[in-house]
């Protein structure tokens, strides 16, 4: 999948990996098989080599074997609940890269996914080591294809005129020649159909031209009035740093040209002529961005893997984990359950936050990177190894059912045509909905289950699980 | 018409042309020269631009449709088949064989006699393959006659129109008839589930279909819960009467696979034990039954041995329907025979989930719109991903260079 280069793994250890050697065309893309190579943010244990013919080391590999050292859980990172967002919040940027980079958990509250808006911002003010994001390239292919779609909509409308000239003509020429007019004009539409079908590739280079430059990581164009107040001041510490030493930069920072300067370097080597170089340019910039997580990623990452802790706002102090558990059984409706309706002691089945937490767990612990479905109107995303690797290939659609309750109706509200608006929607991403039917336990079946070891995990093992995967089916074209 | 970014990722697989209109100038070009190749369709105008050119056009094709709709339909003598039909018996009663028709369709009696079922009889008559006639009015049958030697030749012959009046509820409502047609238009052959077979003669399909009796595991195997038990229960006894003990206790793990395997919830098998809802809701739940066994269009196709099915079709109407509960879909995939584990993996793992171990294709008809969905039993569970990262080096020699030799294990 990832770009298997020689450099591949050196680079990406340092898990920002920078992206272009200077004469490469094409940036290199990082080695996600390296970065993600974790998929939980605990730690291995990986025994020492074992030398066979040393008694020592073998009886050394014994004790290890029987008495390991504890060593999965090396850090305890720290998340606030915030109620505003209903999600949990993770600012140390040692534990989001962590996070993101051991199971893609969470999301940057300002970016798409991966939390890039640091990058983002770095690039925006000229930083050249910084690699292109994910934001940015979807951006431009945005743009690509709105630019060819404009191109193709003046072409035809170019074609219509002409169509309607000749059309006028002709009449003006008089009716005898009416035949000969439509046979003429049908040759014109496919001289159209075939210039248009051609015009994909043609924008696609007519544009190209523009990309480059971006993904050489050659300076961004000036940027607007409004953002030059904080490029200038930022580009004056920033050629202070660099430029007294290697590169003479002639322009004086307060001219209002564009930030980034490229400085003109001459070597001793006749055959290389004059060479363009960035400045090598250093910004900073504070990050704005925290990793939100959503409460079953939350949930998970303090009962299952214990390496979260969740405090509130107002206090620094980590809260008990049944005290987490009830927010965020009470956090999962809006508005949140009035805390008096919330009990652990009686604790009601039919939350959401429990049916979507046991669909989230089942799903992870098979081996599934577990997202957020929002955006394809389904309730999760299964990612295989994670979203860097592959696209989503199932869209997870929970389907609670009370078989074991009494007179409660099933399904309420889905109605065929639901169902279909969800699955044409996902069929044009190319994503599989899979039905999961959670067979929600009465509450009788969890009474008591405060009392003993394990009381919830035997709890969310009483939901019953069920997947449907929904294709559509078309006559025509199954008869093979 | 405005597309944005997710459209360019469309499934081929999921156009369906014959969700457009037809453009009948084809089909003038095809009949003139006999044959030829299938035409490609053109560009849709979505509006009208003003253009003599367009207009023609549309001329062009709405003359083609009025052609192609106002050739007589004519049959030859040698072909007409006809039939009886007998009201108290819900079937046809075919007096001659002809035709390629019957190769997939209608079953003989021990007499020779062939019957058609309401659905093909309507399927046929409405196409003009045959002429049907309604039973002769007669005084006392006599039993000890047979039944194909009685009323032939003097009945009065059925209009379409009585013929949808007199199958139509014999076929189980408007839905399945459309469902039915479209499948046998679409050249599938299509028969009905024995389950819902009214007579006898039909029942016996000459094939197992049904599920062998259930040797039921639970939905989701959730590994050896032995193990689970010993492993929480006494190396990590420590949290003992805690409710919320986290299921990955710090320690010493050697591979993620060895951690996942504690992640893992034991979940008790489901078995469904009627209750008193789910027993009120039987009328209800009926609704969601096998109705077709399809199979796709082959030569060498045999109404006796004609082998299991490819599809299962179920027939809902929108009107009365909504998406199937738990029980329900449980409930249609039981008469089903299923596939291994190792046979729906060998295409893979996502085409493996995607299929199922069973699938039922369900036909949801929306007045007179068919939308076809599979639902396919996935079994995620049975299926734990690859979560240890490739052993270093494998599957890309030269990787390392200078290093000569094997990669050192880690």
């Amino acid at each position: 999948m990832a770009d298997t280069s020689a450099n591949g793994s050196a680079t990406a250890a340092t898990a920002t990996p920078s992206t272009k050697p200077p004469h490469s065309a094409k940036p290199k893309r990082p080695n996600y098989n390296v970065i993600h190579a974790d998929p939980l943010p605990v730690v291995l244990y990986h025994s020492p080599p074992l030398i066979p013919h040393n008694p020592l080391s073998l009886l050394h590999h014994l004790y290890l074997y029987f008495f390991p050292p504890v060593q999965s859980h090396k850090v305890v990172y720290i998340g606030v609940f915030s109620p505003v967002t209903m999600s949990v919040e993770v600012r140390d940027p040692t534990a989001v890269l962590d996070l993101w980079n051991k199971g893609f958990w969470g999301k940057g509250n300002l970016s798409r996914s991966e939390p890039t808006w640091l990058n983002r911002e770095l690039r925006r003010l000229g930083d050249t080591q910084v690699g292109e994001t994910s934001e940015e390239i979807t951006r431009r292919r945005r743009d690509q294809r709105k630019e060819m779609k404009k191109e193709r909509a003046r072409k035809e409308k170019e074609e219509l005129q002409k169509i309607k000239e000749a059309e006028a003509k002709s009449k003006e020429d008089g009716s005898a020649a009416n035949g000969k007019l439509i046979i003429a004009d049908s040759k014109v539409v496919v001289g159209i159909e075939a210039e248009i079908s051609g015009l994909d590739e043609t924008v696609t280079e007519s544009t190209q031209p523009s990309i480059p430059t971006e993904e050489l990581g050659l300076p961004t164009p000036p940027p607007s009035s409004d953002e030059l107040n904080i490029s200038d001041a930022e580009s004056k510490t920033a050629m202070v740093n660099i430029g007294s030493e290697t590169l003479p930069v002639s322009v004086p920072p307060t001219s209002k040209s564009p930030p980034v300067q490229l400085a003109k370097v001459v070597r001793f080597d006749n055959n290389t002529s004059t060479k363009e170089i960035p400045v090598q340019k250093k910004v900073t910039v504070q990050n704005q961005e925290h990793l939100q997580l959503m409460l079953s990623e939350a949930f998970f990452l303090v009962y299952v893997l214990g390496i979260l802790s969740v405090t509130t706002a107002d206090s620094t102090n980590p809260l008990p984990l049944p005290e987490i558990f009830k927010l965020f059984l009470r956090y999962s409706t809006f508005p949140p359950l009035p805390e008096s309706s919330v009990s652990l002691t009686s604790l009601n089945p039919d939350n959401s936050f429990l049916i979507n937490y046991v669909v989230y767990h089942h799903f992870r612990s098979l081996g599934w990177v577990v997202k957020s479905g929002v955006k394809f109107s389904v309730d999760y995303l299964l990612y295989k190894r994670g979203p860097v690797f592959s696209h989503a290939e199932f869209a997870i659609l929970i389907i609670p059912s009370y078989s074991r309750w009494e007179g409660r109706e099933e399904n309420v509200g889905k109605e065929w045509y639901w169902l279909h608006s969800i699955t044409r929607v996902n069929s044009q991403v190319k994503k599989t909905v899979v039905l999961v039917y959670v067979d929600v336990p009465t509450a009788d079946e969890v009474k008591g289950w405060g009392c003993e070891a394990d009381g919830l995990k035997k709890v969310l093992g009483k939901y019953k699980i069920r997947e449907v995967a929904l294709r559509r089916w078309i006559p025509g074209r199954n008869r093979e | 018409m405005e597309t944005d970014g997710l459209t360019t990722g469309f499934d081929d697989a999921d156009v369906d042309l014959s969700d457009e209109t037809q453009d009948f100038r084809f089909l003038a070009n095809i009949t003139k020269k006999g044959g030829g190749s299938i035409p490609k369709r053109g560009e849709k105008d979505f509006e009208p631009d003003g253009t003599n050119l367009q207009s023609s056009t549309l001329d062009d094709s709405r003359n083609a449709m009025f052609q192609a709709l106002s050739v007589e339909r004519s049959h030859t003598g040698k072909t007409r088949a006809t039939a009886t039909w007998h009201p108290t018996r819900r079937l046809a009663q075919i007096h001659e064989q002809r035709g390629v028709l019957f190769k997939a369709m209608g079953r003989a009696d021990r007499n020779g006699t062939m019957w058609l079922l309401p659905e093909e009889l309507m399927y046929m008559v409405e196409r003009g393959s045959l002429e049907c006639f309604y039973e002769q009015e007669q005084g006392p049958e006599d039993p000890a006659e047979p039944e194909h030697k009685r009323s032939i030749g003097l009945n009065v012959p059925m209009s379409v129109q009585a013929v949808y009046a007199a199958a139509l509820e014999a076929t189980g409502g408007l839905e399945r008839y459309q469902v039915y047609a479209n499948l046998k238009r679409s050249g599938y052959i299509v028969f009905r589930d024995p389950e819902g077979q009214f007579d006898e003669l039909f029942r016996n399909v000459g094939y197992e279909y049904k599920a062998p009796p259930p040797t039921r595991r639970g939905w989701n195997l959730w590994g050896l819960g032995i193990f689970e038990a010993l492993f929480n229960g006494a190396f990590w006894g420590t949290g003992k009467g805690d409710p919320f003990r986290s299921m990955l206790a710090p320690g010493a793990y050697r591979s993620y696979a060895e951690m996942y395997k504690r992640l893992a919830i034991p979940r008790k098998e489901v078995t469904w034990t009627p209750t008193a809802k789910t027993g009120e809701e039987g009328t209800k739940s009926s609704r969601f039954t096998v109705t077709y066994h399809v199979w796709k269009p082959r030569p060498n196709f045999k109404k006796s041995a004609p082998g299991p099915p490819d599809f299962y079709i179920c027939v809902v109407s929108t009107l009365d329907t909504k998406l199937p509960s738990l029980a329900e879909v449980d409930g249609l995939f039981k008469d089903i025979p299923e596939v291994d584990r190792a046979t729906a993996r060998q295409k893979g793992l996502y085409q493996g989930l995607k299929e199922g171990r069973r699938n039922v294709i369900l036909a949801t008809v929306d007045y007179g719109v068919i939308s076809y969905m599979k639902f396919s039993d996935s079994r995620f569970g049975d299926e734990m991903l690859e979560v240890d990262p490739p052993a270093k080096g494998k599957g890309k020699p030269g990787n390392k260079g200078g290093k000569g030799g094997p990669p050192a294990k880690k």
